[in-house]
C-alpha cells in the first residue's frame, strides 16, 4: 500500500512520533493482540504530557479504554474488524456514552453522552478503540479554535498560531500522532481548514455519506462527520467503515462507498480551478504567497504528470460566503434552540424566574460570543420582514451555486483550489469586523453548499517554508471513493507532503513498541 | 441596507431566547449591520431562469442518491429514562423539574 512521502528533513523526527497508521496498527495488533495494553498505556500517558503544550484534548478516557483494550486482546479479532486496535479520537460534538460531549460550551458542562453516534457504533464493530475527546470551536463555530470554553488549541508547527477550527483538536491531534485517525465535524471547512494548517489530510465526505445520528446538530443540510488522518489508505478503512445508509439518518445516500483503491490514474484526469475565485483573492492580496506557490506548483506537477488542468467558473461561486452563513445560522438558530438549561445542560441559578426569562438567562450565561452572533443572525435571517430578502435569496443562492458546480462537473472530473488563504494565522488575533474572519472559509463552504466531497491535502513545501499549506480537492456527490483514490495518485507521484512538527513543540518521544516489528 | 433599529435587535434577542446587556444589544447591532453590509451582494442576486427560489429547496435531493424519507414507524433510538434524568439539571428522579407555567411568564 502507498504512504505518502516523507521529505528528508523531517524523517529523522519520525522516530520520535508515533507515525502508525491505523491500516499498520491493525495488522500489526490482529497478529499480536496481546501488545495493545502496553500499547494504550504509553500511548495515553505520552499523550497526557504532550497535551498541554497543545491543548488538543479535553479528555482522556484512560479506565474504559484500558477495559476494552483488555476485552479485545483476550478474545482477539473477529471477521470484518478492519479497525481491530486501532486508537480513535472523538470531536466532542459526537456522542459516545460516558464520553463528554460538552462541544466546548459552558451550556454543556459535564454533560456526558447519553447514546453512541452512529459512526461511533460503526467503528467500535470494526474493533477501534475510541479513547479521547478533542477540543473545537464552540458548537462547532469558528475557523481558529479560539472560541472554545476548554482555551485555544495550539498550532504543533508553532505554538503561538492556531490549529485553525472548528476541529482544531481533532487536526492537531492527528498531526502530532495521538492516533492515526481522528474525527471533526465539517459544516463549511471546519475539518478542511486545520487539515491545511497543521499538514495532515483532512475528507469531508459527500453530504449524507456518513449517518449525522448522534453529530450534535449546527447546520443539518451542510454538517458532515469528518475524518482526519496521514494517509490515503487510511481514509479508505475509515469511510468505508463509517459510511453507509443510517434509517435514523433520513438525509443518508442510499449507494454505499464501495472503494475506488488502485484503480485510477493521474493520467488523463480533467483538473478545473475555478480561475475567478483564486484570482481574486490572489489581487485583492488575500492569497499569501506560500499558498498561491503551492497551488501553481500542484498545477505544473498534475500537467506533467499527464492530467488536464482547464480553467473553469462556477456560477453562484461569488455569493457563496453569504448564502452559507444565512443557511448555517439559520439552521443553527434552530438546532440550538434545544439548549434551554431544562432537560439538559447549564440552568441558570435564579429561582425567581418565569420559563421564558429562565430560557434567556441560561443560554445568555451558557452560550459564548461567536455562538450568540450567529444564533442572532440566524434568527434575523428568518425573521418576519426579513426572511425573503435573505433566508430566501440564500437559497436561491445555494441552489444557484450546485448547478454551476453540475455543470462544471461535466467537463472536469476535479476541482483544485487552495484550502484556506493563508497558513495558520498568530493567536489572539484580534478583529473589530467578524466578517474578516468569515473569509478564511471562502473555498471551503461552496463544497458544503453543494454538497460535495472534498479533501485537503499537504502540499509539498520549499525547504524555507515552515507552516503547512493545504489544497483542495472537490468531487461531485458520492464519488468520495474516487476522490480517495485519487488522493493515492497524489502520495505516488509525490505531490502531496506528509510531515512532522518539528521538535520545537518539545514533546517527549513516544516508545514505539512496533519497532522490532520493522513498522514505523 | 437601512440601519437596524435597536427595537428590532431587542425583539430578535427575545425571539432568540437570548437575554442581552444593553451593551451586548448595542454590539450586537453593529455585529448584524458589518455582516449584513458585506452580504450585500446577495441583494443583487438574481436567481437563474427556471429556478424557483426557496421553495425549490426540496429539489436539491432530486437526482442524488438519497434514501427515501419514510421508514416504518419504530422507536430506533429510546434513551433510558433514568440515564438522561440523571443529566437533568433539576428533576425529582420522575420528572424534570421546571419553573411554575401555568398563570404566570410570558
Amino acid at each position: 500500500m502507498s504512504s505518502p512521502p516523507v521529505s528528508e528533513r523531517f524523517a529523522p523526527h519520525l522516530a520520535q512520533i508515533c507515525f502508525h497508521s491505523a491500516s499498520s496498527l491493525a495488522s500489526h495488533f490482529s497478529s499480536s493482540p496481546h501488545s495493545m495494553l502496553s500499547y494504550f498505556e504509553s500511548l495515553m500517558s505520552s499523550v497526557e504530557q504532550r497535551n498541554p503544550a497543545v491543548n488538543a484534548l479535553t479528555s482522556v478516557q484512560k479506565e474504559a479504554t484500558l477495559e476494552r483494550v483488555q476485552r479485545l486482546a483476550s478474545r482477539g479479532p473477529q471477521e470484518g474488524e478492519t479497525l481491530f486496535g486501532v486508537p480513535i479520537i472523538l470531536k466532542e460534538n459526537i456522542q459516545k456514552v460516558g464520553f463528554p460531549v460538552q462541544c466546548a460550551s459552558r451550556i454543556l458542562e459535564g454533560y456526558r453522552g447519553q447514546f453512541d453516534a452512529t459512526a461511533v457504533e460503526r467503528l467500535e464493530r470494526a474493533g477501534a478503540v475510541l479513547y479521547a475527546t478533542a477540543n473545537m470551536d464552540e458548537f462547532a463555530m469558528g475557523s481558529s479554535n479560539e472560541n472554545s470554553v476548554h482555551g485555544p488549541v495550539r498550532n504543533p508547527y508553532d505554538l503561538s498560531r492556531v490549529s485553525g477550527g472548528s476541529s482544531g483538536g481533532s487536526a492537531v491531534a492527528c498531526a502530532l500522532g495521538f492516533a492515526p485517525v481522528t474525527l471533526g465535524s465539517d459544516t463549511g471547512g471546519s475539518v478542511r481548514q486545520p487539515a491545511s494548517y497543521c499538514g495532515v489530510y483532512g475528507f469531508k465526505p459527500s453530504y449524507g455519506r456518513v449517518s449525522r445520528y448522534g453529530l450534535v446538530a449546527y447546520g443539518s443540510s451542510l454538517d458532515q462527520i469528518s475524518p482526519y488522518a496521514r494517509t490515503a489508505a487510511d481514509l479508505d478503512i475509515v469511510l468505508q467503515v463509517m459510511a453507509g445508509e443510517d434509517p435514523r439518518d433520513a438525509t443518508t445516500l442510499r449507494e454505499p462507498y464501495v472503494s475506488h483503491w488502485g484503480r485510477l490514474r493521474l493520467d488523463g484526469v480533467r483538473v478545473g480551478i475555478p480561475r475567478g475565485l483564486v484570482s481574486h483573492a490572489r489581487e485583492s492580496g488575500k492569497l499569501h504567497p506560500s499558498v498561491a506557490r503551492a497551488l501553481d506548483k500542484m498545477e505544473a506537477e498534475l500537467r506533467a504528470a499527464g492530467a488536464k488542468v482547464i480553467d473553469v467558473e462556477i456560477s453562484g461561486i461569488d455569493v457563496a460566503l453569504p448564502a452559507y452563513y444565512l443557511i448555517a445560522c439559520a439552521e443553527a438558530s434552530s438546532n440550538l434552540s434545544r439548549f434551554d438549561g431544562i432537560r439538559f445542560g447549564r440552568r441558570a441559578h435564579e429561582k425567581n424566574l418565569d420559563l421564558a426569562a429562565l430560557y434567556a438567562r441560561s443560554r445568555a450565561e451558557g452560550f459564548g460570543d461567536e455562538v450568540k452572533r450567529r444564533i442572532m443572525l440566524g434568527t434575523f435571517a428568518l425573521s418576519e420582514g426579513y426572511a425573503e430578502a435573505y433566508y430566501g435569496r440564500a437559497q436561491a443562492a445555494r441552489e444557484a451555486l450546485a448547478s454551476g458546480f453540475k455543470e462544471a462537473f461535466q467537463t472536469v472530473d476535479v476541482l483544485l483550489t487552495p484550502t484556506a488563504p493563508t497558513p495558520a494565522f498568530e493567536l489572539g488575533r484580534v478583529e473589530d469586523d467578524p466578517t474578516r474572519v468569515y473569509f478564511n472559509d471562502i473555498f471551503t463552504i461552496p463544497a458544503n453548499l453543494a454538497r460535495l466531497c472534498a479533501v485537503s491535502v499537504p502540499a509539498p513545501l520549499a525547504l524555507t517554508e515552515f507552516l503547512p499549506v493545504g489544497l483542495q480537492f472537490c468531487a461531485p456527490q458520492g464519488k468520495d471513493a474516487w476522490l480517495v483514490d485519487l488522493v493515492r495518485c497524489l502520495e505516488e507521484h509525490s505531490l502531496c507532503e506528509m510531515r512532522c512538527p518539528p521538535d520545537a513543540c518539545t514533546v517527549p518521544a513516544l516508545p514505539n513498541p512496533l519497532s522490532a516489528g520493522g513498522l514505523v | 441596507m437601512e440601519t437596524l433599529p435597536s427595537q428590532t435587535v431587542a425583539r430578535l434577542a427575545r425571539t432568540a431566547r437570548l437575554e442581552l446587556t444593553p451593551e451586548e444589544l448595542e454590539r450586537s447591532g453593529h455585529d448584524l449591520q458589518k455582516i449584513l453590509a458585506a452580504f450585500e451582494s446577495l441583494s443583487t442576486f438574481v436567481p437563474r431562469e427556471g429556478s424557483q427560489g426557496p421553495a425549490d429547496t426540496v429539489r436539491l435531493n432530486e437526482g442524488s442518491e438519497a434514501r427515501g424519507t419514510s421508514r416504518p414507524d419504530n422507536v430506533l433510538n429510546a434513551l433510558d429514562k433514568a440515564a438522561f434524568l440523571a443529566q437533568a439539571p433539576d428533576s425529582d428522579g420522575v420528572y424534570v423539574r421546571v419553573p411554575l407555567i401555568l398563570g404566570g411568564g410570558s
